[in-house]
């Protein structure tokens, strides 16, 4: 029953990727897209633990890498870590009762630390100092839409992930009220 | 147990550490990681297509509610260019025909309307908010390569820079990684283009080391691709100068390029089927 949750994750990830470099690449408010496979990360990484986080931020950052083609690696390092922090929160925070206020600070935060880093090696690397600007213009406008993007997507994912746990606990024979 | 899951993740983390940075050094050693791509991109691509399709629906659909109000303003505005545009055609049939004899005179064929070109429909942005580059319809199957340039109603829109089996990605000009060697037509100066974050958002570019040795380039100036650029052809209309001031050195030049392609709204481009072959390329 691991496989099938692989298998749904690797699903989601294709689906919201695809959905980030169409859809909402068009539906951009302020000049600015939504980083909705940060989102997910950082969410099953929130559900599951560090270890999936580091996996599927790995994977997520590859394909970004591959998709932009500028320098493979590069974004599955900051998506590791991400989903690393994301998931050590799970002990701490993580029932099974539905509640916003720390997946979204996580998506916050992280959608931040992404674009701030994303700065840092692709634009002060090549000596562009304008980061005020940056700020204004892409990370705090990115953060706000990814968040509020967040708030509705947080909700699916945590349907699913509440279907894939009850699937998994039946299966190995618990009984679930 | 606790203990030993603990081990676990943070195992997990420095494995996936190493490989990210084994990938970031050989991708800077080994430079090209195209195949890759192009594998992603097959998979990718159409999927996006048919995603791009519905949102264009979904804003086509809302366009139908706009504002009355502002349809007839527009409408007015529209009555008003049009008289002045009349105007203008009128004069600029004369000076057209003055034009048609001098090329004659010259045998100046390589005309903007020479090329033979491909027209491709835009399918999907690039991921995240840092980068200016889009997928298209059109690839190796329509006898794309990399290096082809793109142009789209207005002007230059940038060039390809991978190609798979149904699609191509263009890098716009307006992506600060893009450089694009031009000249000025009255004057026939040389400068460079480069995107710029901050002057995207109202349509431009920057206009870098622009050798205006006569001081007589002023704004308004049309700006074309040079002769002289080994990835571009000769004469795409860029845009129209419309700032630039001298640099400290007091040698070169440094202004904006007003695009007269409206990259905001950009859904369809033409591809230049054929390459510009220079020596050494």
């Amino acid at each position: 029953m691991k496989l099938k949750r692989i298998a749904v994750y690797i699903g989601l990830l294709f689906i919201f990727f695809v959905l980030q470099c169409s859809v909402f690449g068009k539906l951009c408010l302020a000049g600015v897209t939504p980083d909705l496979c940060l989102v997910l990360i950082l969410s099953l990484a929130y559900f599951r633990g560090s270890s999936w986080g580091v996996v599927f931020g790995f994977l997520t950052g590859l394909l970004y890498d591959i998709f932009s083609g500028y320098m493979i690696g590069v974004s599955c390092l900051i998506f590791l870590l991400l989903g690393f922090a994301a998931g050590k929160c799970n002990k701490d925070y993580f029932d099974y009762n539905f509640d916003l206020k720390v997946p979204l600070l996580l998506i916050a935060a992280g959608d931040f630390f992404y674009n701030l880093y994303m700065y840092a090696v692709s634009f002060l690397l090549f000596g562009d100092t304008k980061l005020l600007y940056y700020l204004r213009h892409i990370m705090l406008p990115a953060m706000i839409y990814t968040v509020l993007a967040g708030a509705l997507l947080y909700r699916v994912l945590f349907l699913i992930e509440q279907k894939l746990s009850t699937d998994e606990r039946k299966a190995d024979g618990y009984f679930v009220s | 147990m606790k203990q030993k899951k603990k081990l676990k993740s943070k195992y997990v983390l420095l494995i996936f550490i190493v490989i990210s940075v084994v990938l970031i050094a050989f991708t800077i050693l080994v430079k090209k990681s195209s195949r890759m791509y192009q594998v992603f991109g097959n998979v990718i691509a159409p999927v996006e297509k048919a995603f791009t399709k519905a949102g264009h629906f979904f804003s086509d659909s809302l366009e139908v509610f706009q504002d009355k109000n502002a349809l007839i303003e527009e409408n007015e505005n529209l009555k008003t260019s049009y008289a002045e545009l009349s105007e203008q055609i009128a004069s600029l049939q004369i000076e057209n025909q003055m034009l048609k004899d001098y090329k004659d005179l010259y045998q100046l064929d390589q005309s903007y309307s020479q090329y033979n070109t491909l027209a491709a429909n835009v399918i999907s942005n690039d991921t995240g908010n840092w980068f200016e580059s889009f997928l298209v319809d059109k690839g190796e199957e329509d006898g794309i390569t990399e290096g082809m340039n793109v142009i789209a109603k207005g002007g230059l829109v940038g060039k390809i820079v991978a190609v798979g089996r149904t699609w191509s990605k263009v890098r716009s000009i307006i992506d600060t990684a893009s450089y694009v060697s031009v000249k000025g037509v009255g004057s026939g100066d040389y400068g460079y283009i480069s995107g710029d974050s901050e002057l995207k958002e109202s349509g431009k570019v920057r206009l870098e080391q622009f050798y205006d040795s006569d001081d007589n380039t002023g704004a308004g100036e049309l700006i074309v691709t040079s002769n002289i650029s080994d990835v571009y052809w000769p004469d795409i209309v860029v845009g129209y100068l419309s700032d630039i001031s001298m640099d400290a050195n007091n040698l070169t030049k440094t202004g904006s390029v007003a695009l007269t392609v409206d990259f905001e709204h950009l859904r369809q481009v033409m591809i230049i089927t054929g390459k510009k072959e220079v020596a050494g390329n």
